[in-house]
């Protein structure tokens, strides 16, 4: 009796956080690579070698070498550095600044006006297409890689906070916190902010996906970040010209920026579940 | 029905004004100066000073602004730097694959998302959801210039079945031609959408089978059939139409990235190289073109919102 039931309890657990504890440990595994790449890492990944070059997958270099006979191996060990590094800043700096301004949105008519018009505006225009712009105006860099990432991302940000906090605003404990006197900011951090959490939560988990991608898409269009650094996007931008006799300089790192996706987004759907279970 | 249209095209105007100034000012904060970059980097100081002056691009910047909205009204929106053919003209020859990918790999995820989405949410929590979402999380993990490359070296090198780069034009070799050409980039940058849009509809369609009127339908015994397809996708499909507009304003960005892999002369590979020569006013001409492009399907958009829902109002 007590096994059959221990039995039901454990499948109500997995069924419940089994995908984040799954999702979880490829991620912990993901963010040891990307902290220990200098110890997994068989070469150099910056070091050029033209009588190595283009050498396909063997026991030396395990997934082959590109057409500066760098090792690709350790390229994409090291790119997981850059891509967590840039993912995980960029979503953490437009939750933050993105939920100031979607709460003074919210909160504040006249900032709303101002502030909702250009958010439009960034709407109507492609992300992708905004990004490879303001890459461009910002000039190469990882700091400003992130800036262009994370201006990208302010709009959906702001504008779910904001659609939180005008559905809140008309909440009956709002008006008795007002009625006894507390200030705006007082009402805004203290009573609505905690609010917005779980939704921000979800948003900052399915981020971390999407801007892996939209950054792999503007290293391989070669827009954002010097070439000679390791990036997913990068080793199959460079690999594409040789692409129909040596496969391997494209195929490996796609399914490193898969596994890593995929591993976030599948955390991110579980977080979800668990947070706000009506959205199954 | 027609107040609503009327007044959702007013409000489209203020957006594109604000599109218009965000453009011009990210232009000019372009590092690189296109006069040193049309006439090589030694070129003799005094041509490029006349060649400023002749471009307009020594005046002060509001005056620039005024001339540019100027300019933009009136229909002339200027020669390209690299080109020196007019832009829009330009913009006109590299649309037709663009809008076609476009189109085709929309109608593509559109006809194949949605049943998937439904088929989940009906056979809810069994094989056939779960290999459905597992799919649908899949594709959409999938960065698309990757599968396009994956997918030229498959279908394309190894096994022939498409060509593997260019575009055949309609006038050059009609319709089915012109679609043949264009099926792998439609595909490679549709998978993404059909994987949204098939779990977006499962869940919209969860909720609506949630609500007392499905309730009433079954009570009133009709068949499984009937509660699904008449009762219910109607009601589920309101929300999927607004993702079909964020699906088509990314296809439109995604473009740059088909076009380059697959070497396709769209707006997409235009753009991008416009960048890169700091061609300003093609740049700023096709990025003003695609908002206004993204702006009217938004309306058009709201419009079958407004028709599948009819309880929703314009947010203010």
């Amino acid at each position: 009796m007590e096994t059959i039931k221990s039995r039901a309890k454990f499948i109500f657990f997995m069924k419940r956080y089994g995908r984040i504890i799954i999702a979880g440990t490829v991620l912990i595994i993901i963010m040891l690579i990307a902290i220990l790449a200098p110890l997994i890492a068989t070469h150099d990944p910056y070091k050029v070698n033209i009588y190595e070059a283009k050498i396909t997958p063997n026991d030396e270099y395990i997934m082959g070498t590109d057409a500066y006979g760098r090792d690709i191996f350790s390229r994409i060990i090291y790119g997981t550095r850059t891509s967590l590094i840039i993912s995980v800043s960029v979503n953490a700096l437009a939750i933050i600044i993105g939920t100031i301004i979607g709460l003074m949105c919210g909160y504040f008519l006249y900032v709303d006006r101002i502030v909702m018009r250009i958010m439009e505006a960034l709407n109507a225009l492609p992300m992708l297409l905004l990004a490879i712009v303001f890459a461009s105006v910002l000039g190469q860099g990882v700091d400003k890689l992130i800036i262009c990432l994370t201006m990208v991302n302010l709009p959906g940000i702001a504008r779910l906070v904001r659609s939180q906090v005008l559905s809140l605003k008309e909440k009956e404990f709002i008006e008795s916190a007002k009625a006894s006197g507390a200030s705006n900011f007082r009402i805004i951090f203290k009573y609505i902010l905690p609010l917005c959490y779980s939704p921000l939560i979800i948003r900052f988990t399915n981020g971390l996906s999407a801007t892996i991608l939209t950054q792999s898409t503007l290293s391989f269009l070669g827009v954002g970040l010097d070439s000679r650094i390791p990036t997913w996007g990068g080793i199959i931008g460079e690999g594409r010209a040789y692409m129909v006799v040596y496969p391997h300089m494209c195929t490996y790192a796609g399914l490193a920026i898969i596994i890593t996706v995929l591993a976030f987004s599948i955390f991110g759907d579980g977080v979800r579940d668990v947070l706000d279970p009506k959205l199954r | 029905m027609l107040k609503f249209i009327i007044k959702r095209l007013l409000s489209a105007i203020p957006v594109l004004f604000i599109v218009v100034t965000l453009v011009f000012l990210l232009m000019r904060v372009i590092p690189g100066d296109p006069a040193t970059m049309m006439l090589g980097e030694d070129a003799d100081p005094a041509d490029i000073e006349a060649f400023k002056e002749m471009m307009g691009l020594n005046a002060p910047i509001a005056k620039q602004y005024i001339d540019y909205l100027k300019n933009i009204l009136t229909g002339n929106w200027g020669n390209s730097l690299y080109y020196k053919t007019p832009v829009f003209q330009n913009i006109l020859d590299r649309m037709e694959p663009t809008i076609l990918i476009t189109l085709y790999s929309t109608v593509l995820s559109v006809i194949i998302g949605i049943p998937f989405g439904v088929i989940a949410a009906r056979r809810r929590a069994t094989v056939t959801d779960y290999s459905i979402t597992t799919l649908a999380i899949f594709g959409n993990s999938m960065p698309s210039f990757w599968l396009g490359i994956m997918m030229v070296y498959l279908f394309g090198v190894q096994l022939g079945w498409f060509p593997v780069q260019g575009y055949v034009s309609i006038a050059e070799g009609g319709l089915l031609k012109s679609l043949y050409s264009i099926t792998m980039p439609s595909i490679s940058i549709g998978i993404q959408n059909v994987s949204s849009i098939a779990r977006y509809t499962r869940s919209t369609m969860l909720d609506v089978l949630n609500e007392d009127y499905v309730r009433t339908a079954r009570a009133k015994g009709l068949s499984e059939k009937k509660v699904y397809y008449k009762h219910s996708l109607k009601n589920s499909l309101a929300p999927v139409v607004t993702l079909v507009g964020f699906s088509i304003a990314g296809m439109l960005g995604g473009s740059v990235v088909s076009e380059t892999v697959f070497n396709i002369p769209g707006m997409g590979k235009l753009a991008y190289d416009s960048l890169m020569r700091r061609d300003y006013p093609q740049e700023q001409a096709i990025i003003l073109f695609i908002a206004i492009i993204l702006v009217i399907t938004n309306i058009i958009l709201d419009i079958v919102y407004k028709y599948l829902d009819p309880r929703i109002e314009l947010d203010q």
